[in-house]
């Protein structure tokens, strides 16, 4: 896994997986969390829901973190679940902690936790002998490569692996044209599966079109109710324009007269019978 | 009816309950459409149904059928102040036509308010300056024929 990249390459992938562990561990938790709720109403199994939710936590959180594996992680965590608490009580409290009840949860956390705190542990220690190690084998290579480079281009040395050489081309070149024919394929079967879908999708639009919403329309129009509800839509939308002519038109005639009033110059008064 | 019963039943309404020019014109603008729209429809369907059916449209079809289309809107007129003392534009408009009073219009009435109105329908239309003055906002032809246009008791703030 750390062959092909340097030292930092490699802590980048232990710090990678760091991610899915604790997404694992958390699925872990939920999942026991639902069973552990779905079985017995007593409240012993919530209780050791509850202890293993804070023995991973306390034991994976700081590791997940980034920190050196366990170095830091909090002992009560791992040593202080509560045992045998009632159903929802507080995580990771030490209260009532041996007094009785299943022991079995806490133990399966207190495990679950030593395993991922190991496998953290190698990982980081993994990681820091990886990276020493590709830092101690860099020079060497090279210079390896070199001498090997100096050697191979010697006449007679070029001489008697030519045939190799040729071969090693020629299957570089095979290779080449293999994986070129193989991309050529897939994009080929690409744009197969894409015009298959385009042509289903439009054969499938055209028949909806055709088939099935004709008979939809039909029934939408056949149907008494929407022929009422389309009737009665129309017919409150017509009678709200007619009602705002009318006011319009009404604003308009007193608009209108008065304005015919101050330009004849009477008063309202001179009108009236 | 006497004049001073009219005009104790006209008093019980304000001027504002009286339909003005512009709601008026309006109602027969969309009267003269309505009317051009069925007109036109009937001719096509009568003169286009005769050119189908017969091959041929016969002469006589279309003077009876012109002769009906003249008659339509005088028939149109009278007929809606008549029954309903609205026509289509009135009804739009929540505009109605009474006689001064607030009765309803019989035929002969509505029939020669009709004739009044389409024959003489420029006088009709100055006349209607006449309701800029009028205490009921009646035109000219409402004069002469004794009529009034009221708005209907629904948006018409009668006491």
């Amino acid at each position: 896994m750390y062959a092909g990249g340097s030292a930092r390459d490699a802590v980048t992938v232990i710090r990678a997986l760091r991610l899915p562990l604790g997404m694992a561990i958390l699925l872990a938790e939920r999942v026991r969390a639902d069973f552990a709720t779905d079985r017995g109403p007593e409240g012993t199994l919530g209780a050791a829901e509850g202890a293993q939710v804070g023995a991973l936590q306390g034991a994976s959180v700081p590791a997940l973190e980034g920190g050196p594996a366990l170095e830091g992680a909090p002992v009560e965590a791992l040593e202080g679940t509560p045992v045998g608490a009632p159903l929802g009580a507080p995580v990771g409290g030490p209260v009532g902690a041996s007094e009785g009840g299943p022991v079995a949860a806490p133990v399966l956390g207190v495990a679950a936790a030593y395993a991922i705190g190991l496998a953290d542990t190698t990982l980081s220690t993994s990681g820091r002998i990886a990276r020493s190690a590709v830092a101690a084998a860099q020079r060497p290579a090279r210079v390896g490569t070199g001498v090997l480079q100096t050697v191979l281009e010697q006449p007679g040395v070029a001489r008697a692996t030519a045939p190799a050489r040729r071969a090693t081309s020629a299957m570089a070149d095979w290779s080449a044209a293999t994986v070129a024919r193989g991309r050529a394929v897939a994009a080929e079967a690409r744009m197969d599966a894409v015009t298959y879908l385009r042509l289903e999708s439009a054969s499938g639009l055209a028949w909806v079109r055709g088939e099935v919403m004709p008979t939809m329309i039909g029934d939408l129009v056949a149907d008494p109710k929407v022929r009422q509800l389309a009737m009665e839509g129309a017919h409150g939308a017509i009678n709200d324009v007619a009602l705002e002519v009318r006011r319009r038109s009404a604003r308009a005639d007193t608009s209108l007269e008065a304005g015919v009033r101050r330009l004849l110059g009477r008063d309202r008064r001179e009108l009236a019978p | 009816m006497s004049a001073g019963s009219s005009a104790e039943i006209g008093a019980s309404l304000r001027r504002e309950d009286y339909a003005g020019v512009v709601s008026r014109l309006v109602a027969v603008a969309i009267d003269v459409v309505a009317l051009t729209v069925a007109a036109a429809a009937a001719a096509a369907l009568v003169l286009g149904g005769a050119e189908v059916v017969l091959g041929d449209t016969p002469g006589w079809l279309v003077a009876v059928t012109s002769f009906v289309l003249a008659l339509l809107p005088t028939f149109y007129f009278a007929l809606g102040w008549w029954i309903l003392g609205q026509t289509a534009g009135g009804l739009v408009m929540g505009i109605a036509v009474r006689r001064v009073g607030g009765r309803p219009l019989h035929f002969p009435r509505a029939l020669l308010r009709a004739i009044l109105g389409l024959a003489f329908f420029v006088l009709w239309l100055i006349g209607m300056a006449l309701a800029f003055v009028d205490q009921r906002r009646r035109g000219l032809l409402d004069v002469v024929t004794g009529t009034e246009v009221v708005y209907v008791p629904e948006r018409g703030a009668q006491q």
